[in-house]
C-alpha cells in the first residue's frame, strides 16, 4: 500500500467511526425523544443525511484504499494519485460535515448556511470519482 | 506556454468570472431586497406552493379551523350525517342523503308542494357546526339546514341566529327550499360569506345584469389571506442565494407580508378585516372587483368598523342591536372593535397576535402556547408585571389568587358576546364596574361580577339573582344570562335548584331557539358536566322543536330532577322582551 492509499485507509476508518458515532447520537436522540431533533422536520432530515453520507462516503474512501486503480509507479503517477485521492477525501469530508453543520440552525425550509459545503464537497467528490474512472481505464 | 501555465490561467479566468458574478449578484440582491413592492393585484400561488419552503408553518396552519372554513363537498370535508337523516321543522321535512354518484344532497318536502332537492357543492365551517351550499347557476346559496358537529345532529339555521320563533322575511330573490320561516336564513354566498371565508374573494357581480362570476384564490382562510399574494414571492425565492441573503441579513422580504413585522395597528387590521364587521361608503366596487384590502394595508383606507351609532343611509340605529348600550360589541366578528376600544391597544400596543398565534396553540381559540392553561395570566402580566405576585394579585382581584375568579380574563374580558350558538369573552379589555347596592351597572350591560355571582354580589343587588333577573331582558342579555347560569361556580343546593328550575323554564318558554339552546347546554353543564354533547340527560331535547314537544321533554326532566329543580321565577321571565334582532350567527 502506497502513502496515498494509506491516507485513504486511515481517513476511511476514522471517518466511518466518527459518522457511526454520530448515528449513535441520533439514535439516542430518538431514544430520549429529544425535542430539538424530533420536532424540527428539516433538522431531522438534514442530520440523517449527514449520517448517511458520512458513512457511505467513508466506505467509498475505504474502497479507494483497497481496490484503487491509482498507481505511484512514477512521479507523474504519484502526483495524479495524490490529487485524485485528495479530491475524494475532501468530498467525503465536506459533504457530511456541510449537512451536519447546516442542520444545527435551519431557517424556514432551508438548512443553515454551512450547507454550502455540500455542493462544494459534491463537486470535489465527483471530480475525484471521474479521475478514478478515467484512471481505471488506463490501469493495467 | 506549458501545461501548468494553462491551468493557472484557466483558474485565474474562472476566479475572475466567479468574483464578477458574485459582485453582480450581490448588487442585484441588494437592490431586490430593498425595493418595496406593491402587492395589490399580485398573483396568488396557493398554500401548496407555500408548503415547499415553509412545511412547518403549513402543517401548523393545516390544524386550524381557518383552513377548513370553506371546503369542497367531499368525503374528507363533509361532517354532516348524510345517511338519510331527517329533520322536521316548521312544517318542512328535510332529508339528508347521498345520490347514486355519492354526491351529498338535501331534499325538502313541504305538504302541498313537490319536494325540492339541492345538491351540496361546498361546506362552510368545521368546528361547532357546518353549513352547506348549493348552486343555482353561478350563484351559491346557503341551505336552511346545518349540522352541529359537537352535538352530532341537524338543526334549522333559524336556530343559530338570535331570532324568535316564527319570524320570517320574504325575499322573492332567493330560491325556495322549504319556504316561509324555514328559509329565513337562506342567503347568497357570493356577496356575503365569500368575503371572510376565502382568500382574495371577488364576487364578480356584473353591475348591469346583477349576475355573479365569483372567484377566490383559495377556499378557506389560507396563507395568502394573512401574508398577501405570494406568487412573486415563491418565484423570487426559487433562487437559493436570495433566500440565504434573507436568512443571514435578517431583513424583511418585500415580496410578502410577515404579520409579525407589522406595527400592532396594521397587524390588528389584518384580523379586523374579518373579525370586525365593516361598512364602506360604496359597496359597488367590492361586489364587482372584490375586497381591495391586502395584508399590511390600513383597513381604514377601504372601510370603517361598524359601531353602535354608525349611520346606514343617513339613519343611525341600524346597527345598535349589535352593541351593548355603552358601545361594547356583543356579537362575535366584532373583536376588532373591542380591541380598538381597549386601552391596552390604544396605549399599550396590544394586538391580536399578542395573545393569539395563527400557527400554534389549541385550534379552538388559538391562544399562544406560552399562555395556555395556567399561564393565561401571562398574557397580561407581560406588561402588568406587578400583578404577577400572588399577594399583589389577591389584593387587586379581591379573589383567591389560585382560583378562577382571580384570572385576568374573568374580570377584564367577561363572557358577554353572542356568536355561533355560544357565549364568548368580550375583546373590549377594560376595568370592570362592579354593581353597587341599590344601583345598576352602567349601560344595561352584564357586568363581570354578577356573571359569576349570579345570585348577586355580597353587598350588591339584594334579593333577586342578577343573572336570573337578566332573563327578563332583551335577547342578547338573556342568552348571556342563560350561559352564566351554567358556568358560575360554587353554589349551594337551593341556589342550584333555582338555577335548574329557571333553565328548564327558559327551555320551554323563551321564544328564541338560540336562547333555549344555550339554556339546555347550561342545564347539562350543571347536571352532567362530563356527558358527551350528543348523549346523556336531555339528549332528546330539541331547542327548535314546537312548544308542545319541548314541554314534553322538560316535564319529563322536571320529574327526573325532582326537588333538585325548584320552581322558576316566572315573574322575572314574564317581562322578557321579544326583540327580533337581525343579528348574529
Amino acid at each position: 500500500m502506497n502513502d496515498e492509499l494509506r491516507r485513504c485507509w486511515r481517513f476511511g476508518w476514522t471517518s466511518l467511526a466518527a459518522w457511526a458515532l454520530f448515528g449513535l447520537a441520533l439514535e439516542a436522540a430518538h431514544g430520549f425523544k429529544l425535542a430539538a431533533y424530533l420536532d424540527d422536520n428539516l433538522r431531522h432530515t438534514i442530520l440523517r443525511l449527514a449520517h448517511a453520507h458520512g458513512v457511505i462516503l467513508a466506505l467509498v474512501v475505504l474502497a479507494v484504499a483497497k481496490a484503487s486503480p491509482l498507481s505511484e509507479s512514477d512521479a507523474a503517477g504519484a502526483r495524479a494519485a495524490r490529487r485524485t485521492a485528495g479530491l475524494v477525501r475532501a468530498g467525503a469530508l465536506l459533504v457530511p460535515v456541510g449537512f451536519a453543520l447546516g442542520g444545527i440552525a435551519p431557517h424556514e425550509g432551508d438548512p443553515g448556511w454551512p450547507v454550502v459545503l455540500v455542493p462544494v464537497g459534491g463537486l470535489l467528490l465527483v471530480a475525484g470519482l471521474i479521475r478514478l474512472a478515467w484512471q481505471s481505464w488506463r490501469y493495467r | 506556454m506549458g501545461r501548468r501555465a494553462y491551468i493557472v490561467l484557466a483558474l485565474a479566468v474562472l476566479g475572475a468570472a466567479g468574483a464578477a458574478a458574485t459582485w453582480s449578484k450581490r448588487r442585484a440582491l441588494a437592490a431586490d431586497l430593498t425595493t418595496t413592492r406593491d402587492l395589490h393585484g399580485g398573483a396568488h400561488a396557493g398554500s401548496h406552493a407555500c408548503r415547499r419552503c415553509h412545511p412547518d408553518h403549513y402543517t401548523s396552519w393545516s390544524r386550524t379551523f381557518h383552513r377548513t372554513m370553506t371546503t369542497e363537498a367531499t368525503a374528507a370535508n363533509v361532517r354532516g350525517d348524510f345517511s338519510g337523516a331527517v329533520l322536521r321543522h316548521a312544517g318542512v321535512e328535510a332529508r339528508m342523503d347521498r345520490d347514486a354518484g355519492g354526491g351529498y344532497r338535501m331534499t325538502f318536502a313541504t305538504p302541498g308542494s313537490p319536494p325540492r332537492t339541492a345538491t351540496v357543492v361546498r361546506a362552510v365551517g368545521s368546528r361547532r357546526y357546518q353549513q352547506y351550499l348549493a348552486a343555482e347557476g353561478d350563484t351559491l346559496w346557503r341551505l336552511p339546514v346545518a349540522y352541529h358537529i359537537e352535538e352530532k345532529r341537524w338543526f334549522p339555521m333559524t336556530g343559530a341566529f338570535l331570532f324568535s320563533d316564527g319570524a320570517s322575511i320574504d325575499d322573492p330573490g332567493r330560491p325556495r327550499y322549504g319556504g316561509g320561516v324555514f328559509d329565513r336564513h337562506v342567503t347568497r354566498w357570493n356577496d356575503n360569506c365569500v368575503f371572510c371565508h376565502n382568500v382574495a374573494p371577488n364576487p364578480g357581480r356584473d353591475p348591469s345584469s346583477g349576475d355573479f362570476k365569483t372567484t377566490v384564490a383559495e377556499l378557506g382562510i389560507a396563507c395568502e389571506a394573512c401574508h398577501g399574494p405570494g406568487a412573486a414571492h415563491a418565484r423570487a425565492n426559487a433562487d437559493p442565494a436570495r433566500r440565504y441573503a434573507l436568512h443571514l441579513g435578517g431583513r424583511a422580504d418585500p415580496t410578502i407580508v410577515n404579520p409579525s413585522r407589522l406595527a400592532p395597528a396594521r397587524a390588528a387590521d389584518l384580523c379586523g378585516r374579518c373579525h370586525g364587521q365593516r361598512i364602506t361608503a360604496d359597496v359597488g366596487p367590492f361586489l364587482t372587483h372584490g375586497d381591495p384590502f391586502v395584508a399590511g394595508d390600513d383597513l381604514a383606507r377601504y372601510s370603517a368598523p361598524l359601531g353602535r351609532d354608525t349611520p346606514l343611509r343617513g339613519q343611525t340605529g341600524a346597527f345598535a342591536a349589535r352593541f351593548w348600550d355603552d358601545g361594547t360589541p356583543r356579537l362575535t366578528a366584532y373583536e376588532y372593535q373591542g380591541l380598538l376600544q381597549s386601552a391596552c391597544a390604544a396605549q399599550g400596543g396590544l394586538t391580536c397576535t399578542s395573545c393569539h398565534g395563527m400557527h400554534e396553540g389549541d385550534p379552538r381559540g388559538q391562544i399562544r402556547e406560552r399562555f395556555a392553561g395556567v399561564k393565561a395570566d401571562e398574557m397580561c402580566t407581560r406588561c402588568h408585571a406587578q400583578l404577577a405576585a400572588p399577594a399583589v394579585l389577591a389584593q387587586h382581584a379581591h379573589h383567591d389568587p389560585a382560583g378562577e375568579g382571580a384570572r385576568c380574563v374573568a374580570c377584564h374580558m367577561p363572557r358577554i358576546v353572542y356568536g355561533v350558538l355560544d357565549i364568548h369573552r368580550s375583546h373590549r379589555i377594560e376595568i370592570p364596574k362592579p354593581p353597587r347596592a341599590g344601583g345598576t351597572t352602567s349601560a344595561a350591560r352584564p357586568d363581570a361580577c354578577t356573571l359569576c355571582h349570579v345570585e348577586g354580589v355580597p353587598g350588591g343587588q339584594a334579593g333577586v339573582g342578577a343573572a336570573i333577573s337578566a332573563l327578563a331582558g332583551e335577547p342578547v342579555a338573556r342568552a348571556v344570562a342563560a350561559d352564566a347560569l351554567g358556568r358560575a361556580p360554587s353554589f349551594a343546593a337551593d341556589e342550584r335548584a333555582r338555577r335548574l328550575g329557571t333553565l328548564l323554564e327558559v327551555m320551554v318558554s323563551d321564544r328564541y331557539p338560540t336562547i333555549r339552546h344555550i339554556a339546555w347546554r347550561s342545564l347539562r353543564r350543571l347536571v352532567a358536566p362530563d356527558a358527551a354533547p350528543g348523549a346523556g340527560l336531555a339528549a332528546d331535547y330539541d331547542p327548535s322543536a314546537e312548544a308542545a314537544a319541548r314541554l314534553r321533554v322538560v316535564t319529563r326532566l322536571r320529574g327526573e330532577l325532582g326537588r333538585a329543580a325548584s320552581a322558576a321565577d316566572r315573574r322575572a321571565m314574564a317581562l322578557a322582551r321579544d326583540v327580533d334582532l337581525e343579528i348574529g350567527e
